[in-house]
């Protein structure tokens, strides 16, 4: 079994997972390479995985993630991984699709782009509710700091704001290669994949699902952000949204929803 | 950003990028009306309809009432060059960004075309 190595160089930084072994933890598992290689590590701290694979109807090929759970079963153990597809359409129609006419009005253009936020926003409601029904306190996803600058889930700020949820609820949630700078490269060292350069695949991809709405954040932020506003995405639109969102839906459905579990 | 390539052009990004992100987006846009339309009777027509009413009026707040979008730069660059001519046309257009970006090049196209149109008929 490959061991937890340190950095292969000064622009690869992994978050090192607090040294523990207490039980199980989930992932929120694309197959891409950042939540291939947060697996990876997190299977050498952790007793089992939890990969939970979301879908929504703007997502095709994502059962392309078994692909990448396969190979973390044989690279680490069969024993250690479970994986689990969870469809989120009910969750991205409440948060993303019902409210958008008043949300363009209140948030302006980047409501649009926003439906990625949502998507993001919508697992992790999920994810706690899957934590909760599995007793387990850990969450981590492979949320990362190439993409933070275009992808509203994945900035800082707002990942704070999901650390502050997952809180809420007695959940420690972590971003594990936030800083890694080459994951695809780190799982091929860490004998995970046997390609190495697997995150240069474009719109279709060999381990994850392929997403209509993120093609069209692209198109959006090269057809309307840069030539018409001057501006390739907006933080503080998106933490803002995401914090309205948090405080009006997703915290009052959770407390219900977790109220009728344990009735 | 490795997948997108976007990271090598934060300053000067290739007008290529711009026109294929433009024709996806806007190309998806129209797509989207149309089938509003066809569903109108539906509330998820419906509300695809008043989602595109309502990014268009923010698109055009944003773009002609925001200080930093791009025609709003323009028409302050424009509005410097018109002061020579007159202070109060200069004002005009560093108010309302749409005069030298909409009115004025849809004018010009009208004016075009009635001429082609005299010309030859």
């Amino acid at each position: 079994m490959p061991t937890f190595s340190p950095p292969s160089s000064a622009t690869t930084t992994e978050r090192r997972p607090p040294s523990r072994s207490e039980g199980p933890v989930l992932v929120m598992f694309s197959g891409g390479s950042d939540s291939t290689l947060t697996a990876s590590l997190l299977s050498e701290q952790h007793t089992v995985v939890h990969l939970v694979t979301y879908e929504h109807s703007a997502m095709t090929f994502a059962a392309k993630s078994r692909n990448a759970a396969e190979a973390l079963r044989v690279a680490h153990g069969a024993e250690r991984f479970v994986h689990s597809m969870i469809d989120i359409n009910g969750y991205m129609a409440r948060i993303f699709l019902r409210p958008l006419p008043q949300d363009l009005r209140r948030y302006g253009t980047y409501a649009l782009p926003m439906c990625c936020g949502s998507c993001k926003l919508s697992m992790h409601v999920r994810s706690i509710l899957y934590c909760r029904e599995h007793d387990i306190r850990y969450a981590a996803d492979g949320s990362n700091a190439e993409l933070s600058e275009l992808f509203p889930e994945q900035m800082q700020p707002v990942l704070e704001l999901y650390r502050g949820l997952y809180e809420r609820y007695g959940i420690e949630y972590t971003n594990p290669v936030f800083d890694v700078n080459r994951s695809d490269h780190r799982l091929f060292e860490r004998g995970v994949t046997a390609k190495r350069d697997y995150k240069t695949e474009h719109v279709v991809y060999s381990n994850q699902h392929s997403c209509a709405a993120g093609v069209m954040l692209y198109g959006f932020t090269l057809g309307v952000g840069l030539p018409l506003l001057g501006t390739s995405a907006k933080k503080d639109v998106a933490t803002r949204y995401i914090a309205d969102k948090i405080e009006q839906f997703c915290v009052p459905f959770l407390d219900a929803e977790l109220e009728r579990m344990s009735a | 950003m490795p997948c997108c390539g976007l990271h090598e052009y934060r300053r000067t990004l290739p007008m290529k990028y711009m026109v294929a992100g433009g024709l996806v987006f806007w190309t998806t846009f129209i797509a989207v009306l149309l089938f509003g339309l066809l569903t109108v009777w539906s509330a998820r027509g419906r509300l695809l309809l008043r989602s595109e009413v309502a990014f268009l009026r923010s698109l055009w707040r944003e773009t002609m009432r925001g200080r930093d979008s791009i025609p709003a730069r323009w028409a302050c660059r424009f509005s410097g060059a018109a002061l020579r001519v007159s202070p109060r046309l200069a004002g005009l257009i560093y108010r309302h960004p749409e005069i030298p970006f909409v009115y004025v090049p849809l004018f010009a196209l009208a004016g075009l075309l009635s001429g082609l149109l005299l010309t030859f008929s």
